[in-house]
């Protein structure tokens, strides 16, 4: 019995160690599959990393490709085999109706509408490449697609964006036209992207003048302080805190100077103007003394760029150093006039501080202070005037001769612009532009613009600030004297004055008289723009992008939009802009003051490259596997 | 006798195993960081084609740890190139590439006395 029970015993502890074991063993032998499952995973990861990198390869090639030029879409295959192992594919199908396989890209660069692409019809956006590479490596093939453009896939939302802080001085105003063919005002506001928690990320310092925003001032950061306003009434639709980042274009100097060293070598003038015409040129930075004019061409400036005038005209400037420059005396109209200037270093532009110089000669002459007072006077009457389409008829009878003069508060019933010649519009021109004394508006002197420009001419000749207030006058007034061709129809005058601003002589005149409705309000655009109570402002057309801080003053009116993005590649340290600890800024701020202001153009800013036909492109969104 | 010796034999095998899975369980940890460390080392280095000097050049046997990038002048393999010792060494080959105007760039990333090595490559344009 005994036997038996110790028997028994035994073969029960045998069994439960058996059960142990094979529990524990079976507890292992799991643990090890997981632990193989954990190992294979991170393998593959890998493997799909190393596949990553060669696709990397194929779309760096791409973009180079399609860099240097736009139409680049080969339909044979470009294979390109890595030296260890790895190998990417990339082939294109020309643009067209039919359905795209998804292993194939499509090149959309020129066109304006979307076409068919791999991910089905119709998906692939104007202005962008949509490219395909295959990579075949580790014995697995796998699938990569980025969508390509020249940065500006998503339009510029708002004409001041920054990384950074912005500084606003002084009277500085924002607005924004829809385009210069069609003035209509519309919103414009300022952001900064900056999440810091500290006062004054967007900052307006008065000094006891009047800021007028017309849109929202928002910045990333919730700080309750980050916007702040002193010194004088900051007039803004919104302040806003919190209010998120948003997107700056995507645009590689280093990558679009790379492209651009094969140019034409650009020769500066030396004095005058310098043109880059016909083709794109290369700068190996400096100074360029006169005015920059590119004609739809790039520049790419593997360099610094001092430009001792303005830069002006239509394209794109590549700067892989730091940008300045100044404001141009002339405001071209036609639309067509579209500049891109993206700077890997810090930008300055400057006006020339005219309404200083404009009232110091005020002050110590009699006839002068008339002059300004009434030129000011005068321009101000006329935008009052043409400000409302209730003002505008175009139902009146034939004009009565002689014409009546009368003044503002009797002018003729139907409408005071774009009424019979003689009405309160022509009175209010010969003011500023013609030379007549017994049609002028009564009590004013008449061509006060032109009278100021022989004084300063004749008193202040060679003078920086003179001379460029008197180019400005002479500039400005042709758009309000008369019309001396009268056989001239008002399609050709437009005509001319498209093709270039300068060809004003008499619009205004003409197509008030004439009820031309369409070319009334081109012309009155073009007055609206200028700012008689800034007779020096000096203006640039355009987009200024930079990687490091940007600062603009003096008058210096932006029509366009100021953009500044830090990047890991921007300019270390700070910059003392004047030398003297007055204005320090870092990559990513902007500074705007001296009465500067920014004219957002949404046309412009739309199609910022409508300038230059091709230029350097951009990885702007990958699409997936 | 016959549980004592199923007993030890069951002891052992868990040990085995369990150092096995230990040891495979590092050797996962340890592939997955140098992934990192190589993901890093690349994008750094992509990051600022500007910087990375012609072609052909070599970097080999940088220490990596990660450390955030100081400011300061570009340097080539970028910071934290090479750094204290985090039981990886990073070696950069610089290469001419079969495409013209770019450069092939390999990261290779070594431990365990180099018997074992990760590697990635990729173009980056001149």
């Amino acid at each position: 019995m005994n036997i038996r029970l110790r028997e028994s015993k035994k073969g029960i502890i045998a069994l439960t160690t058996l059960m142990i074991s094979t529990v524990l063993l079976i507890l292992i032998v799991t643990l090890l599959l997981s632990l193989q499952g954990d190992k294979h995973s991170v393998l593959r990861q890998n493997n799909a990393t190393e596949s990553l990198y060669v696709a990397e390869a194929g779309f760096a090639d791409a973009v180079l490709s399609i860099s240097k030029d736009n139409s680049w879409a080969p339909t044979s295959p470009v294979e390109v085999t890595l030296p260890n192992g790895g190998k990417y594919t990339v082939v294109f199908q020309p643009v067209s109706g039919s359905s795209v396989p998804s292993d194939v890209s499509i090149n959309n660069l020129y066109g304006y509408s979307y076409v068919n692409g791999p991910r089905g019809n119709g998906t692939v956006p104007p202005r962008t490449a949509d490219v395909v590479i295959m990579v075949e490596a580790n014995g697995r093939t796998e699938r990569f697609e980025a969508l390509i453009s020249r940065g500006f896939s998503e339009p510029v939302s708002v004409p001041l964006l920054s990384s950074g802080k912005i500084v606003l001085k002084g009277g500085v105003e924002v607005s924004g036209i829809e385009s210069m063919s069609s003035p209509v005002q519309i919103e414009s506001g300022i952001h900064s992207n900056s999440y810091e928690n500290a006062t004054g990320i967007i900052s307006w310092d008065g000094e006891g003048e009047d800021a007028f925003i017309n849109g929202d001032v928002t910045t990333a950061s919730t700080y309750p302080t980050a916007i702040t306003a002193t010194g004088g009434t900051f007039n803004a639709l919104n302040v806003d805190t919190g209010q998120g980042a948003r997107q700056f274009p995507n645009v590689d100097v280093d990558l679009a100077v790379l492209v651009g060293r094969h140019a034409t070598v650009l020769l500066p003038s030396g004095g005058g103007t310098t043109v880059v015409s016909g083709s794109d040129h290369r700068f190996n930075g400096g100074v360029i003394n006169g005015d920059l004019e590119l004609r739809g061409v790039n520049l790419f400036v593997n360099g610094d760029l001092e430009v001792n005038g303005t830069i002006k005209g239509s394209g794109a400037i590549y700067v892989k150093g730091t940008t300045s420059f100044r404001g141009n005396a002339e405001l071209g109209m036609s639309g067509t006039e579209v500049l891109a200037l993206f700077s890997k270093g810090n930008v300055k532009l400057e006006g020339f501080d005219g309404s200083q110089y404009l009232e110091a000669r005020a002050t110590e002459n009699a006839s002068f202070a008339t002059w300004n007072e009434q030129a000011k006077w005068a321009h101000g009457q006329i935008l009052e005037t043409i400000s409302s389409t209730s003002n505008y008829t175009s139902a009146v009878g034939a004009p009565a001769a002689p014409p009546p003069y009368v003044d503002e508060t009797t002018d003729a019933p139907t409408g005071t612009w774009g009424n019979e010649p003689g009405n309160v519009i022509d009175q209010l021109r010969i003011v500023l532009g013609e030379d007549n004394p017994t049609e002028t508006y009564p009590g004013t002197d008449s061509n006060t613009l032109e009278k100021m420009a022989v004084y300063l001419e004749t008193n202040y000749g060679g003078n920086e600030s003179a001379d460029f207030l008197v180019k400005r006058l002479r500039d400005i007034r042709p758009l309000y004297q008369n019309k001396l061709d009268a056989a001239l129809p008002d399609a050709t005058m437009i005509s001319n004055y498209n093709s270039s601003p300068s060809q004003n002589l008499g619009l205004l005149d003409a197509l008030n008289d004439n009820y031309n409705t369409a070319g009334a309000k081109r012309a009155a655009g073009q007055s609206n723009i200028q700012n008689f109570n800034k007779l020096g402002t000096s203006y640039f057309q355009g987009v200024v992008y930079t990687n490091g801080a940007l600062y603009a003053s003096n008058e210096v009116d932006i029509v366009g939009a100021l953009l500044a993005e830090r990047k890991g590649n921007s300019p270390q340290g700070t910059w003392d802009v004047k030398g003297d600890g007055s204005v320090v800024l870092n990559s990513g701020d902007v500074y705007l003051g001296g009465g500067s202001s920014l004219i957002y153009n949404k046309e412009l800013l739309e199609d910022p490259f409508a300038g230059s036909s091709f230029g350097p492109v951009v990885i702007c969104s990958w699409l997936g596997n | 006798m016959i549980s004592v010796g199923l007993l030890a034999v069951a002891v052992l095998a868990v040990i085995g195993l369990f150092t096995g899975a230990i040891q495979m369980q590092a050797q996962s940890q340890e592939r997955a960081e140098a992934e990192a460390v190589a993901r890093d080392i690349m994008e750094r280095i992509r990051a600022a084609p500007s910087n990375v000097p012609p072609a052909p050049a070599t970097w080999i046997g940088g220490e990596f740890t990660s450390t955030p990038v100081d400011a300061g002048p570009p340097a080539f393999p970028p910071l934290p190139y090479p750094y204290d010792s985090g039981g990886y060494s990073v070696d950069v080959y610089l290469e001419n590439a079969s495409r013209p105007d770019m450069k092939l760039v390999r990261v290779v990333i070594r431990w365990k006395d180099s018997k074992r090595r990760l590697e990635v490559q990729t173009f980056i344009r001149n």
